[in-house]
């Protein structure tokens, strides 16, 4: 792939796909510095490997298996160089019509409850609850992880219920 | 709430929110990103192994230029295996990340092969990085200190300071790098493996996780006991090799003389039968040559033979010279007989027994000096000149600082301090240094111009001259051309002569005692060889005849522990014979120069 090629295909996706990067990011950090640290990596990640990228998974599952796999070999101390002077992702707030302000404060409210339930789980669950949140079929979740859609329900049902205890104030035991 | 409301919360939250990217800043970032990826990967891969091969040139370049044992080039096959090792890993185990594209399950799975696989290296950085460096080097050291130490004593003493040093330097490596097993990679390993156990397929065995069982280390004691081990066998098989060693050296003797051929034969054999390296022998008859023969090598191995007007190293002989020169300024009248240490060194810090020893009682070793300096002057190297000269002042006022080793006049102590004190109150009085003086008072009247101080200069390959031989645990060992006793103590040993210059020198002496000297008077000469308290002259010692012989002989020997001389003159015989040798046996070299002495001064 020609390097221009390969840079218009890159800002092509992250136009779809940069949430994507900012939620697991956001899943895998406890701080806003470390988030924008973790995304930034994610993307780095992605360009170097978008070359190799060999159209047998959709995009979707190609940015997630590159989002999760960098965030699950990320440790904050061993990145100390990284560009500070301004953030690389940026997240605006918008307002669609339809939806009122109380319902808003609602979403953003259980939105950040899960982050923090997601941030209590462990990795691999913490994935599968993103990847089911995203609203991602079974076949995708398989595709991303690596194993069977039989094993992809098995482990899911089991991350949801410990979700559900955590966004219901109940600790979460393995 | 049921968890599909998570969903509607989560998604109407996404919806409501916008990412961007800043698309330069990101370009920017891969390109620098790139650009440190490429630095870690050449600093990794590249100089890693250059420092390796570099050290491999710079080992081989060390050791065929510097005369340094074989065991040295130990070290060469570690640093290839070492860097083989290194270049075979990062063929068969890139350290590149693993490609992120890859399900998460699969690249789980690789990061834990590459876990383990480090964990692996440094587990065993001891077997394959340490222990390869640890017995070459320990070989190195022990068969250094073999050639370096004259008894076993000497040798554990050296060697285990060495070996204790590389045992911990190395112990520490390990250590570090058990340390960081234990902190960084294992904790990095057992998350790993949780992250694989919880993504593992509960449905069926198949695609079950294969966990490879991690490698335990080894024991600590195990492993230092097999470089012990190691160690043990390469130094056994240095003593041996050292010891059973058999020159092929079969070059006849040199010789030349009316009586050179059997004089040839006697060295050849007393040669042969004491061991020594090389062996010859001088006998002069009323100032002409009777008899010169040599029989050995310059440098035990070389294959060179030494010749018949080589130089060699006089050690204690050095002692007569410098009373010669003394006795030369005093009947010059720059000094007197009953000069005192403390009229020439009116410092207040000389004790006051030394302040009234007189010239002579130095000269023949009654001034009860010790009879060596202390270990810190002889570790000093300065070069001869006004520096040496200074340094043997300082020396000189330190000695005499104490009070003597025994009662002046009272009591005879062979002494190389006493002739260096002597030598600094010559220098003191004249200004000029030691061994200019004996170049002005004692070569030049005599034309002794193959003679000089220090060893015999002689390159590593060309071998102009013989090389001095330590006897030490690993065998006979050449010593360098400029190993030496500290110049300091010059005037008391450190003389070098051909035969001739030697014979020239003795014969000067016998026919001084004869009355018919030429550098001295008769009553000067007379008194030179005289013994004080009936044993020591200034310089010479006197054989009396009686039953072992019919003639009065004065003789003298020295050995820097790397060479031997022994010098005797008959004046009834109007002979003088010399023996030399570059062999550091005193014991054998003595009882074979007393051997030729014998055979040819009956």
């Amino acid at each position: 792939m020609k390097d221009e090629d390969q840079k218009s295909l890159f800002m092509n996706w992250l136009d779809d796909h940069a949430a994507s990067v900012m939620k697991v990011a956001r899943a895998y950090t406890v701080t806003s510095e470390e988030c924008q640290d973790l995304a930034q990596e994610i993307l780095l990640q992605a360009w170097r490997s978008v070359s190799n990228f060999k159209h047998q998974a959709s995009p979707a599952t190609w940015f997630y298996r590159v989002a999760l796999h960098t965030a699950m070999n990320w440790h904050r101390k061993n990145k100390p160089h990284r560009l500070r002077q301004q953030p690389l992702l940026e997240v605006q707030a918008i307002s669609p019509d339809g939806i009122d302000s109380a319902q808003q404060a609602q979403h953003l409210e259980t939105v950040e409850q899960l982050y923090k339930a997601i941030n209590q789980l462990p990795k691999a669950d913490a994935a599968l609850v993103l990847l089911y949140l995203d609203e991602l079929s079974y076949r995708e979740m398989a595709e991303v992880l690596g194993i069977s859609e039989s094993n992809v329900g098995v482990k899911l049902n089991r991350a949801k219920k410990a979700l559900g205890d955590l966004m219901n104030g109940e600790p979460h035991g393995t | 709430m049921e968890p599909d409301k998570f969903q509607q919360a989560w998604q109407a939250q996404t919806s409501q929110t916008r990412v961007t990217v800043d698309a330069e800043l990101l370009l920017r970032e891969v390109q620098r990103n790139q650009r440190d990826f490429r630095a870690i990967i050449f600093r990794r891969d590249v100089i890693e192994v250059s420092v390796g091969v570099l050290m491999l040139f710079y080992w081989m370049y060390k050791g065929a230029t510097s005369s340094l044992p074989w065991t040295w080039y130990l070290t060469v096959p570690a640093l290839i295996w070492v860097i083989g090792f290194i270049l075979v890993d990062r063929k068969r185990h890139p350290k590149t990340p693993g490609e992120p594209g890859e399900p998460l399950l699969k690249s789980v799975q690789e990061s834990l092969i590459q876990v383990e696989h480090q964990i692996w290296l440094l587990r065993n950085v001891f077997w394959w990085y340490l222990m390869p460096f640890t017995v070459s080097l320990l070989a190195f050291f022990g068969h250094v200190t073999l050639l370096a130490s004259k008894d076993w004593l000497e040798a554990l003493s050296g060697g285990g300071r060495l070996f204790v040093f590389l045992l911990t330097l190395y112990y520490f490596i390990d250590y570090i790098n058990q340390r960081a097993v234990r902190k960084q990679l294992e904790p990095r390993r057992q998350e790993l493996l949780a992250l694989l156990k919880s993504l593992r397929d509960e449905t069926t065995s198949e695609g079950a996780i294969k966990i490879t069982e991690n490698v335990k280390s080894s024991r600590i004691l195990r492993r230092w006991l097999i470089v012990a081990v190691s160690s043990f066998v390469i130094f056994v098989v240095i003593v041996l090799a050292g010891r059973s060693t058999k020159s092929s050296y079969d070059v006849p003797p040199r010789s030349s003389g009316v009586a050179g051929d059997s004089l040839a034969r006697l060295i050849t054999e007393q040669r042969k039968e004491k061991k020594l390296v090389g062996l010859a022998a001088m006998v002069m008859v009323d100032g002409q040559v009777d008899a010169v023969a040599a029989d050995g090598e310059r440098m035990q191995g070389s294959g060179i033979p030494i010749e018949i007007s080589d130089r060699w190293h006089l050690g204690g002989i050095t002692k007569s010279i410098t009373a010669t020169m003394i006795a030369r300024l005093i009947e010059s009248g720059r000094m007197q007989w009953s000069d005192t240490v403390g009229s020439l060194f009116p410092e207040d810090s000389v004790h006051e027994d030394w302040k009234t020893v007189t010239i002579k009682q130095l000269l023949t070793d009654t001034a009860g000096a010790p009879a060596n300096f202390p270990k810190d002057v002889w570790l000093q190297r300065p070069a001869l000149g006004p520096e040496c000269t200074q340094a043997r002042r300082k020396a000189v006022l330190n000695v005499i600082a104490d009070q003597p080793a025994s009662p002046p006049g009272k009591k005879h102590m062979y002494s190389n301090v006493g002739y260096t004190i002597a030598g600094a109150m010559a220098e003191k009085v004249t200004g000029v240094t030691w061994e200019d003086l004996v170049k002005r008072e004692v070569f030049e009247p005599l034309k002794l111009t193959e003679s000089g101080f220090g060893p015999p200069r002689s390159g590593d390959k060309t071998l102009e001259q013989p090389r001095g031989h330590r006897n030490v645990l690993a065998g006979k060992v050449a010593a360098d051309d400029a190993a030496d006793n500290t110049h300091i103590m010059g005037p008391s040993g450190i003389i070098h002569m051909t035969l001739r210059d030697l014979c020239t020198y003795a014969s000067e002496h016998l026919r001084g005692e004869l009355g018919d000297g030429k550098l001295l008077s008769t009553e000067t000469f007379k008194l030179l060889h005289t013994p004080e308290l009936d044993r020591y002259a200034c310089g010479w010692l006197k054989q009396e005849p009686g039953v072992e012989r019919r003639f009065s002989r004065y003789w003298h020997n020295g050995s820097n522990t790397m060479w031997y001389a022994l010098v005797v003159f008959i004046p009834e015989k109007k002979m003088v014979i010399a023996v030399t040798s570059n062999d550091g046996d005193s014991v054998q070299a003595e009882a074979a120069a007393w051997e030729i002495v014998k055979a040819r001064a009956k």
